[in-house]
């Protein structure tokens, strides 16, 4: 506490000198939550960028992405907004934009050319009665499965592709004695391999009948109860010590050759990379059924209602960079993501992160996370319910789709 | 000559006594009073005055989540106080009798309250851990089906935060206890034994009774820790597995915050406030009255 006292002290008495010391800097404060190795590489690519425009960055990294975004609501409702903030695609920021307390848009988007910069997914969430109000920043799919491919040697399995496949594969690593599978154990995890079996499973239609019309019916429809079994024999499979276990950790176990399957996100992938391992020769990814597509999750910047002009520049300026293909591309590498603009450079990609930008470019091959299309509040309510389905003992199915479908509805 | 008469001081004290009181009543009271007020509007990421009535306070007592909250809450409440003052007062009569060493023994009971709750649970969470903790050591001592899943079980998990949350605060309850016993006069324990009473029944009738106002500090310190338990199941369970051992606190910042349902959760909280008072003012009552009989 008295550290970020003396922080905060010490960050406002910088901030007067520099005030003074030249009145026509243009300050541009950016809350964001990126604060691993990865993610601070990416930020200073940013930060760059906006210098070279003229800017100068004010870094306000704050762990954690709630702890973030609490951060930067009570300063936009404090009348103290920064230039920009860092929000999860998706829902999250509707209330801020229906109280007027965000930036339109549309027409930095308009003159920038957003519309064919960026897949339509990620720029739809950002719409609110056609007007845009977050910029995207970074992509991630997250219906992948990682396998450790020393381990798939040994039991004699190619990749798996379909569902079959994967419970084959899963019983010849229990036959030979060795843990099949280690998913993280914590709900928003929990979720995120839900949605990854509902769309491999039940299929994209009935995918996005959930979780773009939250349509109950489609819920209790056979399809969806199909993925739901899937999921429940997955859940037979996780090892003892899933419950409460960080990705991380799970993937660990994957990479160090404990176990042959995890589930999660692109993410994952800068695990496997910092640990030295080279994808098709140490590890594997794979999305299961990948006809159905992917998932594709991210980041966006919102942009506060300026309060005066010299803030208006900023975030003029902050818009130019983080739209700027390049800028956008050498971001993502060290970061780890998906470069979500077109006509980025995917030869210094990994395969996993090529292959997951294919999936991100094609529209038929790519679909909303819940995140994006939910509210938070139903995003909660579904998470309860998914882990009470995960848990030995907790809801039985048909307990569940009811909780499932309950939650769709809440507020 | 410079004696100050007693209304000017009395005056004085009624004067640095204003700011704080200022403070508590509009920060501390207002605060309270305007989450109430929010629990009863449609609230979600930012507050707002557009009334609801009872909707909130319904879906908060139809939500699963909540309940099994409130029952985890009971649940540690009545084993982790009992069980907490058996083994502060037990430490605590140890000492009292003189035995060597007390300042390192005082010392050892004490410390792990000096750990934040935080620690306490990471490290039950590594010490509980069916592949790595406790039961690995067992294993490898020769015990080759040992095993100890709790943690990971929704039936027994709460039990566990239980353990972490006795070990860490049986020292503070015995702190509390020795100086209510170091309080009881020397004539008593002479008494005791000329009288020949069994030690046992000595601490039941006679030196637990006198030393009530103690008891109740270490009931009130206890209480706490039940309503305020969050950042132990945190870092020891998240919640899980499931939602096997979430609890009150959690249930409210995870609302207030990530959910973005204001409203939801300044009911739950108003809900909570309700509880506590109606198990602390009881409390308070009970202590004040002993303190003034005894004067």
């Amino acid at each position: 506490m008295i550290s970020k006292l003396l922080l905060a002290a010490t960050t406002a008495t910088a901030l007067c000198i520099a005030a003074s010391a030249s009145a026509q800097e243009v300050k541009g404060e950016v809350i964001h939550q990126w604060t691993s190795a990865a993610e601070s590489a990416g930020v200073k690519v940013l930060a760059q960028k906006f210098t070279e425009l003229g800017g100068t960055w004010v870094d306000n990294a704050i762990s954690g992405g709630p702890n973030a975004r609490s951060t930067a609501v009570n300063r936009v409702v404090g009348g103290n907004p920064p230039a920009a903030m860092l929000f999860n695609t998706g829902a999250q920021f509707v209330e801020l934009q229906t109280n007027a307390l965000l930036r339109d848009l549309t027409a930095t988007a308009k003159a920038d050319n957003w519309q064919n910069k960026m897949p339509a997914a990620l720029l739809n969430s950002g719409i609110v009665d056609g007007e845009i109000w977050a910029l995207p920043i970074s992509g991630n799919g997250a219906n992948w499965f990682w396998f450790n491919k020393p381990i798939l040697d040994k039991i004699g399995v190619a990749k798996p592709k379909t569902w079959d496949e994967v419970f084959a594969a899963l019983d010849k690593a229990k036959a030979a004695g060795l843990t099949p599978f280690t998913p993280s154990g914590e709900p928003r995890w929990q979720r995120l391999m839900f949605n990854a079996v509902v769309l491999g499973v039940a299929g994209r239609d009935t995918y996005d009948a959930v979780i773009y019309k939250r349509d109950a019916s489609a819920v209790r429809g056979e399809k969806f109860k199909a993925a739901v079994k899937v999921f429940e024999k997955l859940r037979d499979y996780a090892d003892a010590g899933t419950p409460g276990r960080s990705w991380p950790d799970s993937t660990n176990l994957v990479i160090s050759g404990k176990a042959l399957m995890t589930q999660g996100g692109t993410w994952l992938n800068g695990a496997f990379a910092a640990a030295g391992k080279t994808a098709g020769t140490d590890y594997e990814c794979a999305i299961i059924n990948p006809d159905q597509g992917m998932v594709i999750s991210g980041d966006v910047f919102l942009f506060p209602e300026p309060k005066n002009a010299a803030m208006t520049r900023a975030q003029d300026l902050l818009l130019k960079a983080f739209a700027d293909v390049p800028t956008q591309t050498a971001f993502a590498v060290a970061n780890g993501t998906i470069p979500i603009l077109k006509g980025a450079d995917t030869s210094k990609l990994n395969p996993c992160i090529a292959e997951a930008s294919r999936f991100f470019n094609d529209p038929k091959l790519s679909t909303g996370s819940d995140q994006m299309m939910f509210t938070p509040a139903i995003v909660g309510a579904v998470e309860d319910a998914i882990t009470r389905f995960s848990t030995k003992g907790g809801l039985t199915a048909e307990q569940f789709i009811e909780a499932y479908a309950k939650g769709l509805s809440a507020s | 000559m410079f004696v100050r008469s007693p209304s000017s001081s009395r005056l004085q004290a009624t004067l640095t006594l204003v700011p704080v009181a200022f403070v508590v009543l509009s920060v501390y009271v207002g605060g309270v009073l305007w989450a109430a007020g929010i629990s009863f509007t449609r609230s979600s990421m930012l507050p707002n005055y557009r009334f609801a009535g009872l909707t909130q306070y319904i879906n908060l007592f139809a939500n699963a989540r909540w309940q099994v909250s409130l029952g985890n809450m009971v649940l540690f409440a009545s084993i982790f106080i009992p069980v907490t003052l058996l083994i502060g007062y037990s430490m605590a009569a140890m000492i009292n009798r003189g035995v060597r060493g007390e300042n390192a023994l005082r010392t050892i009971y004490l410390y792990p309250f000096a750990m934040s709750f935080i620690v306490t649970g990471l490290v039950w969470r590594w010490l509980l851990d069916p592949n790595f903790g406790i039961a690995d050591v067992a294993r490898k001592l020769g015990f080759e089906n040992a095993s100890f899943d709790w943690i990971v079980n929704a039936d027994m998990a709460i039990f566990t935060i239980i353990i972490a949350a006795v070990w860490h605060s049986a020292g503070l309850v015995m702190v509390v206890l020795l100086a209510g016993l170091r309080g009881v006069d020397d004539d008593l324990w002479k008494a005791i034994r000329i009288e020949g009473i069994p030690a046992w029944k000595a601490h039941l009738y006679i030196i637990v009774p006198s030393i009530g106002t103690s008891i109740a500090t270490a009931l009130v310190l206890m209480s706490l820790t039940v309503v305020r338990l969050f950042d132990v199941v945190v870092a020891m369970t998240g919640g899980g597995p499931g939602i096997a051992t979430d609890v009150p606190a959690k249930f409210i910042i995870d609302h207030m915050f990530e959910r973005q349902q204001v409203g939801l959760a300044s009911a739950a909280a108003t809900t909570l406030l309700l509880l506590v008072l109606a198990v602390a003012v009881p409390l308070l009552i009970l202590k004040n009255r002993r303190k003034g009989g005894a004067r």
